[in-house]
């Protein structure tokens, strides 16, 4: 099965900071044992600096948020996953934001977080990755928050669709 | 899935350094690491700590500083996180 990894940078587990191998010389990178990936669905939920396409071992195991393997590779990285993209990212979510707070003023707030962070995802592209899933998160709570949980899923949708279309991804 | 504070993820940090949280508690704090600089950066301060001294206990971070800390990233976050 071949699907998505958002690394720290240089290949790093964004939470075991485990380096891993990486491609070369058109070969993928060595094996890891034990690993976490990304379907499309998941990859708001998951944002880190770099985006890798993953091979997984099977048996796999898929979980509302994620899949989990036995092992994986690192195929190739998502050049177009970049800090310009993220930052692009975060404008959209925070125009997202915006456009709620326009249907309903109590949202107005969520806005205001989500200009903030778009705006510093813009201004640095060190942080870029990680205010561009603030802001998604914000975007996220804000439906949440005012028309429940299947709001909230819709606008996961909307940013699963934008990455996808962005990035050139399989659906 | 409820999202999880940063208060809550500062009193879970030692649980989640040494394995002890179960997979669903997991996501829930790696979830947060996504999309939280200023936790992130605390969890990896810690894992530091932990690294050179070998445990975490409740003296690793000063009650003070760990106060402190969760002052400065509501600061930090009313002031749109800069730096």
């Amino acid at each position: 099965m071949i699907a998505y990894k958002f690394l720290r940078r240089g290949a790093v587990g964004p939470f075991s900071r485990v380096s891993w191998p990486q491609p070369g010389k058109g070969e993928p990178g060595d094996w890891l044992k034990g690993v976490h990936a990304c379907r499309p669905q998941d990859l708001p939920l998951w944002i880190f600096d770099e985006l890798w396409e993953v091979e997984l071992e099977p048996p796999i195991q898929a979980t509302p948020t994620h899949v989990t393997s036995s092992a994986g590779r690192l195929r190739a990285r998502i050049e177009g996953w970049s800090p310009r993209t993220a930052a692009d990212f975060a404008a959209a979510c925070a125009e997202r934001t915006h456009e709620l707070s326009l249907l309903n003023s109590s949202a107005s707030a969520f806005a205001k977080d989500a200009a903030t962070w778009a705006k510093s995802a813009a201004d640095d592209e060190r942080v870029a990755a990680a205010d561009s899933a603030c802001v998604a998160r914000i975007a996220a709570e804000c439906a949440e928050v005012l028309w429940g949980a299947e709001a909230a899923e819709r606008e996961r949708a909307w940013q699963v669709d934008w990455l996808t279309n962005r990035l050139a991804l399989p659906a | 899935m409820i999202d999880l504070s940063c208060q809550e993820l500062v009193e879970l940090v030692t649980d989640y350094l040494e394995g002890a949280m179960p997979p669903s508690e997991r996501e829930r704090f790696e979830m947060h690491l996504v999309y939280c600089r200023g936790c992130d950066n605390y969890v990896e301060q810690m894992r530091e700590t932990l690294r050179v001294v070998g445990h975490l206990t409740e003296d690793s971070l000063d009650s003070r500083v760990r106060d402190a800390l969760l002052d400065a990233f509501r600061d930090w976050k009313r002031e749109g996180g800069k730096q």
